[in-house]
């Protein structure tokens, strides 16, 4: 395989990417401008709701196109045979090689499942997961601006 | 092969390597003197799979930051060891009442695994 290839996928992944971290910026900064909400304003107002769930869609949407596809790009611009490497191994790899920290992505990872089983009579809780996935998007917007950093420009 | 083995104790379904792995994970990231309690599914013998589910009991109450803080670290530290699966956790100090409904069925259940 030529070195277009893996170039054009990691153009690609970085491009969808971008687009997520993009909106993840947008709303953070907007959910940033606001008087910390309280648990309360959450559970009430359809307005916060929506930007918190703009923000946790984002969130899910951007760790899926790391995951899914600019990690294992990058894999393969670095020219890594990653293709049956599960994914721990990537991300060890990943890690070793300075794009990373997996502790940190399997944190991120069940920031995002815990959003899916929050129990109706623990608002506290609920409120608390909101505001670990507010901070976790931030993180993980940073991390792939990171990660983007250490790669060449691309075509 | 022994890490492929269920050990069953009494009302409890983990393998060897989940065991180690819950013990090793909450010695690293749990304050001293938290306990680790298994409930759901993998505590009746007659059912396959399913979910773990930790109740994690810290030895003073936390707040709800806390404790969400603490199921990530711990979650997470049990993927990398075991690789990602559906673990619940949920976490209740021990010296609090606490009225959340799976709290009070988690209880009822548990079997302590780990006291760090």
């Amino acid at each position: 395989m030529t070195q277009a290839v893996p170039d054009a996928r990691l153009a690609s992944a970085l491009w969808e990417c971008d687009r997520h971290r993009a909106a993840i910026d947008e709303a953070l900064s907007e959910w940033q401008a606001l008087v910390t909400p309280s648990s309360q304003a959450l559970e009430q107002d359809s307005s916060l709701r929506r930007l918190t769930d703009q923000i946790i869609y984002r969130f899910t949407k951007l760790q899926d196109a790391m995951g899914e596809r600019l990690l294992p790009a990058v894999l393969g611009w670095l020219r890594e045979p990653h293709e049956a490497w599960p994914m721990r191994d990537r991300l060890d790899r990943l890690e070793k090689l300075g794009y990373l920290d997996v502790e940190t992505w399997l944190q991120w990872r069940d920031v995002r499942n815990r959003l899916a089983y929050e129990y109706p009579d623990a608002a506290d809780q609920r409120y608390a997961a909101v505001l670990a996935a507010m901070a976790a998007a931030g993180a993980m917007v940073a991390a792939f601006v990171h990660c983007k950093a250490w790669l060449p420009t691309l075509p | 092969m022994l890490d492929r083995l269920t050990f069953y104790t009494p009302c409890m379904r983990l393998t060897k390597a989940e065991l180690l792995a819950i013990e090793t994970a909450a010695r690293a990231v749990l304050p001293r003197g938290a306990r680790v309690m298994l409930f759901g599914s993998r505590t009746d013998d007659a059912r396959r799979g399913g979910d773990i589910d930790l109740l994690i009991e810290p030895p003073k109450p936390v707040d709800a930051s806390l404790a969400v803080d603490l199921s990530t670290r711990l979650a997470a530290r049990l993927y990398r060891l075991l690789g990602e699966r559906r673990i619940d956790i949920v976490v209740a100090a021990a010296s609090e009442a606490d009225d959340r409904l799976i709290v009070r069925e988690a209880r009822r259940q548990a079997t302590e695994l780990v006291r760090t």
